[in-house]
């Protein structure tokens, strides 16, 4: 007889998956933070070749955006898991036949999600330059300031200001997003619990434990949030 | 590579993705109304039930809410022997009840602000010729904030048509259950996944578009101004 005692079943005694579920917990903690971070590299690099790069980089940036926001994540994630995977393998192939390589699943989760995050990071990020008056940077010309410190004084700290709650609302998306890595077998915090299911047969007391963790996670980041939103709105009113 | 099964394998697929999309939005969003009466309501017991519900199922992801629902219910013998069991063991339908839980609290929570920012003053109009507090709400209110959140209704929809993708993971045979089954079937990766991308994008296509006449015509009044 298998234990169903929920308390049992989650805890840290014999036969508890309490150890087990904390680091799926871990895991989907590093890969939302490692996309998030891999999605704001994107994110900063299109928002510049949207609004100043080349025709070709801006068509790019625009087809990427485009594209990845008008798919399902759980598409683009398969697309690049599977995908991705196998081309890296037939380029290994080509370079010398015989060889084999292991792709490491987490850092293919990282850069699945980080490709969904990095489409919506692009247009925060694009809407957030374009949302400075254009005489903010007149007037720093004007005054004989160079183009770099321009951006780092001028641009740089309105546009941060202008792009961070969204950037929130960009970050919990893509928290909640991690689940769907367990959807190709990585040991997140919802491939664990799958497990602990079917293995204890109380789906219930699982898939519970692991929406609990996510609510808490979410109102946490919430928090956080907000408190960093009035943080920067204090220091623009010191100026 | 056989074309023709993986077109007519995602063909079949297509109509499915179409009604759950179709169905949970008008469900989702008719119940999204009631949120968010519930959540501007002066009524304690009627906002916090609605603000905890919307903090539920906005913090939680939809793929753990389609567990618990199709998975999870059916660790408890009293819903086993339920005459709602026949629904709760179909994946379609428990596609559809989670799909139309989130869509309710998503919209609801849209709703919530533009009813929010419907002037003071066209309420106490309302009040002032007499009209009671259900037909200010029904007449004044409820339009303009649907109006208004129009736009963001078609974001709402778009995002509901990405999301019921994951319906696959309860065995629905949606677009991207049939791409993924012909995937691993016969372990070609892109074809049945580009394919179905196709399909999708063709699908969000066609919400912004037909958001965008909506909203045109909701907006025809304007026009006759000046």
């Amino acid at each position: 007889m298998k234990p169903t005692d929920p308390f049992q079943l989650l805890g840290f005694g014999e036969g508890g998956w309490g150890l087990v579920l904390l680091a799926g917990a871990a895991v989907t903690l590093q890969i939302a933070l490692a996309a998030y971070a891999l999605g704001l590299l994107i994110g900063l690099l299109l928002a510049w070749a949207k609004l100043r790069g080349p025709w070709w980089a801006r068509g790019a940036a625009e087809g990427y955006t485009t594209v990845v926001q008008g798919l399902p994540d759980i598409l683009v994630i398969l697309l690049i898991y599977y995908g991705g995977t196998s081309a890296v393998r037939d380029l290994v192939q080509m370079v010398s036949p015989g060889a084999t390589v292991e792709i490491n699943a987490f850092a293919a989760g990282v850069v699945a999600l980080g490709v969904v995050s990095g489409a919506y990071q692009t247009d925060v990020f694009r809407a957030a330059f374009q949302g400075i008056p254009r005489g903010q940077a007149e007037a720093a010309r004007s005054l004989g300031m160079r183009q770099a410190p321009i951006f780092a004084t001028v641009l740089a700290p309105q546009a941060l200001r202008l792009a961070l709650p969204p950037l929130g609302n960009v970050w919990l998306v893509t928290l909640k997003d991690s689940a769907l890595v367990s959807v190709v077998g990585i040991r997140d915090l919802l491939g664990v619990a799958g497990s602990g299911a079917s293995f204890s047969r109380q789906p219930f007391t699982f898939y519970m434990a692991v929406a609990v963790v996510y609510l808490v996670l979410s109102i946490v980041s919430g928090w956080l949030i907000s408190r960093l939103e009035a943080r920067v709105a204090r220091s623009d009113g010191r100026r | 590579m056989d074309w023709e099964r993986l077109i007519t394998n995602l063909l079949s697929g297509f109509p499915i993705t179409v009604l759950l999309v179709a169905a949970s939005g008008i469900v989702g969003n008719a119940a999204a109304v009631l949120v968010a009466l519930a959540r501007t309501s002066e009524k304690v017991w009627l906002r916090w039930p609605a603000l905890a519900f919307t903090t539920v199922i906005r913090g939680t992801p939809l793929i753990v809410q389609i567990f618990l629902i199709y998975y999870g219910l059916g660790q408890f013998r009293e819903v086993r022997q339920s005459f709602l069991w026949p629904i709760l063991k179909d994946p379609l339908w428990c596609a559809f009840l989670a799909l139309s839980i989130s869509t309710a609290a998503y919209s609801g929570e849209v709703l919530r602000g533009a009813i929010a920012n419907v002037p003071r003053g066209l309420v106490e109009a309302g009040k002032s010729v007499g009209l009671g507090k259900w037909q200010i709400r029904l007449t004044i209110v409820l339009p303009l904030a649907f109006r208004q959140s129009l736009p963001v209704l078609a974001n709402e929809t778009v995002l509901l048509l990405k999301a019921s993708a994951i319906v696959f993971t309860i065995t629905v045979r949606d677009i991207m259950g049939e791409a993924n089954v012909f995937r691993a079937q016969t372990f070609r990766v892109y074809e049945p996944l580009l394919s179905a991308a196709v399909l999708y994008l063709a699908l969000t296509f066609t919400i912004r578009r037909g958001f965008a006449l909506a909203e045109r015509r909701m907006n025809r009044w304007r026009e006759r101004v000046g």
